[in-house]
């Protein structure tokens, strides 16, 4: 029997590999890469640690201890300061660092020079995450954490291509809104010759749905890559006419939007806004609007319309906002704010009366919808779903399990609606897909030929040709997903996460239909190995919709699928084994 | 041309918008140039009400400030 060994370590290292990065590894990676890139210099120079003098005031104080100190050290510690020091947790507990809450950092240190093991003793400094995005107010930003935005960064286009139309009081090209995605716009209010913002309400707007992000300044936007298209219809003071309103979208629709955000209302219904909804909805358009700010249960038009995404708003708890309407034509609910919480707005670059900008934050059904617009044009740019679809993955994607009054079908989240696409950072699938190819191939006794075959097909099928999206069209959709991905190309989002419960039936299909043949027989093991991969990291990641299941059904469930996958690469595997046998046998 | 009693209220919702609450409970945005110090204060508009829209997304019917003053 040819030894496998050999294969287990790298084989171990990609599992390894694949376990730690997971759905977002390349971006952990690349940021790995990133702080290493910064690190690395200060390493090669290897000074000695500078010594950080304390103040004489109350604080935290963070001691180092050589690492395996034990409990003895620790007490004496605890002596000198006169308090009690604990070790920081279980998980660091070999590099033996400890805390200990003092009256005054400086006597403290002081308390614990010249101690025998004591390798560094400091105040504990407060420190920040160095990531994507580098907008430097992006920690305030609650509201795109709690909707999913980072998901659309790390695997999307992020809304490039898309133009957003945004019907409102006027969209200006602040400091934080890169001026070459912002379209000339047109005014339909009279005396506004151009569609400037004088409210501020518009492009605060505008901001929420392509903030310029990652440019070291201000606030991050859902959809950063996104065009956006001023319409004005509102005046200074925020209002309109049906009449504006509904040229305005006609308007929009003539200049190509692809999405339509209307963060306003009214209590009346206006059949010229339904119509104009109603054209830009066949024209393949997404129309998202407000439910309303009244806090009562009747949404607003045109949110109520059929043809419309009606937006209520939560705050930065997740519950509904106070003022957000309720009740029929209530689709999806997004951050909105709630500013009886310091800080609990959305927050975003806009003009301010008397001009120039500030970031300012604002709260309302206003404020929730072009977070839904911003993931419409995320949804958008990956080029593979019409309205229709972009609607259904939106409202399916939301974390509600059945609708509900205040929150439609759920609050927005980007990142299961991107996942429902299998839309992922392929790294990890393509790692695990190629680690079962390989380790299933391995228990064939066959050559590397076959073994090469069947990891190369099982990357594949499980993640895709990383990078083929950029081919376009139905060849780069399909190159760019794994095989459980391929029924969101033709099918939809819904469809494939239908097919995926028989999923199974992909690799006993394979294995019955192409393992007889000995030259199929490698790409068949490397797609019983792929699906397997595929399934296996799904139920980690948790991409497939729970439906109306309790969550344990679902687990297990998609668990013997992956068994039954991996049994039939084994089978095959165990055929060119016995195959090869009689081959040798017959000679 | 129509005339309207209530209490003016600034209203924080989008980028902020003047509301008149009136006896009935209907609260009528403004559209118009308004006193910022007249906040919270007893005031009689004369004005049109307009079936317009607006970021204040109201549910009650704007009225088009004409002239404002206190009661």
């Amino acid at each position: 029997m040819r030894p496998i060994t050999p294969f287990l370590l790298p084989l171990g290292l990609v599992v390894v590999a694949a376990v730690l990065l997971g759905p977002d590894g390349p971006t952990r990676a690349r940021q790995q890469a990133n702080v290493q890139a910064l690190v690395a210099p200060r390493v090669a120079e290897d000074p000695e640690p500078e010594r950080v003098v304390p103040e004489a005031a109350p604080g935290r104080l963070v001691i180092d201890l050589q690492d395996g100190s034990d409990d003895a050290a620790l007490a004496e510690v605890s002596a000198r300061l006169g308090v009690t020091a604990q070790w920081l947790d279980d998980a660091t507990r070999d590099e033996a660092l400890a805390v200990a809450d003092v009256e005054d950092l400086a006597a403290a240190a002081a308390a614990l020079d010249g101690m025998t093991g004591l390798e560094v003793v400091e105040p504990d400094l407060e420190v920040e995450a160095l990531g994507w995005p580098d907008d430097p107010l992006y920690p305030r930003q609650w509201h795109l954490d709690a909707m999913g935005a980072p998901a659309g960064w790390r695997a999307t286009p992020g809304g490039k291509g898309v133009i957003v139309a945004v019907i409102d009081t006027g969209v200006t090209a602040v400091a934080d809104l890169d001026p070459a995605r912002v379209l000339p716009g047109r005014s339909f209010v009279p005396g506004a010759s151009t569609a400037a913002d004088d409210n501020g309400h518009g492009t605060h707007v505008a901001g929420t749905i392509a903030q310029t992000t990652n440019n070291g300044i201000g606030c991050a936007g859902v959809a950063p890559y996104a065009t956006i298209l001023p319409v004005k219809v509102l005046s200074g003071s925020g209002s309109g006419s049906s009449a504006q309103v509904a040229a305005g979208i006609d308007w929009a629709v003539d200049q190509g939007a692809q999405v339509i955000n209307l963060s306003l209302g009214s209590g009346l219904y206006s059949a010229v806004i339904h119509v104009a909804v109603r054209k830009a909805r066949r024209a393949g358009v997404v129309v998202v609007a407000a439910a309303g700010n009244d806090g009562r249960e009747r949404v607003s038009w045109p949110g109520a319309l059929h043809e419309v995404i009606g937006v209520a708003a939560v705050g930065p708890d997740g519950a509904p906002a106070p003022y957000s309407n309720r009740g029929k034509g209530v689709d999806i609910a997004a951050p909105g704010g709630d500013k009886r919480t310091p800080g609990g707005g959305v927050l975003q670059d806009t003009v301010v009366p008397g001009g120039g900008h500030d970031y300012l934050e604002f709260q309302g059904t206003s404020m929730a919808t072009p977070h839904v617009a911003g993931a419409a044009a995320v949804l958008l740019s990956t080029g593979i779903l019409d309205a229709a679809g972009v609607e259904t993955a939106l409202l399916v994607g939301a974390d509600g399990d059945a609708w509900d009054k205040a929150l439609g079908f759920g609050r927005l989240d980007l990142g299961s609606s991107l996942a429902m696409l299998g839309v992922h950072e392929p790294g990890a699938r393509v790692a695990m897909g190629l680690m079962f190819g390989v380790l299933l191939s391995s228990l064939s006794g066959a050559g590397g030929v076959f073994r090469g075959v069947s990891a190369a097909v099982g990357a594949v099928a499980a993640g895709g040709v990383i990078g083929a999206g950029v081919l376009g069209g139905t060849l780069g959709a399909l190159l760019s997903r794994g095989v459980l991905g391929w029924p969101i190309v033709f099918l939809g989002p819904v469809w494939a996460q239908v097919l995926a419960w028989g999923a199974f039936v992909v690799p006993l299909a394979v294995a019955f239909l192409l393992g007889p043949t000995r030259l199929l027989r490698p790409v068949a093991l490397g797609i019983c190995a792929g699906v397997a991969a595929a399934l296996l990291h799904g139920l980690i990641a948790g991409d497939f919709a729970r439906w109306w299941l309790p969550g344990g059904a679902v687990t297990s469930w998609f668990a013997l699928q992956v068994v039954v996958s991996l049994a039939a690469a084994a089978a095959l595997a165990g055929v060119e084994r016995l195959d090869r046998r009689a081959r040798g046998g017959a000679r | 041309m129509t005339r309207v009693e209530g209490t003016l209220r600034f209203v924080d919702l989008g980028a902020g918008q003047w509301v008149l609450q009136t006896a009935s409970g209907a609260r009528h945005p403004l559209d118009g140039a308004v006193d910022r110090g007249w906040a919270d204060r007893e005031v009689v508009v004369h004005g049109t009400f307009v079936d317009g829209l607006g970021f204040g997304v109201s549910a009650d019917r704007t009225l088009q400030v004409h002239r404002i003053a206190l009661r």
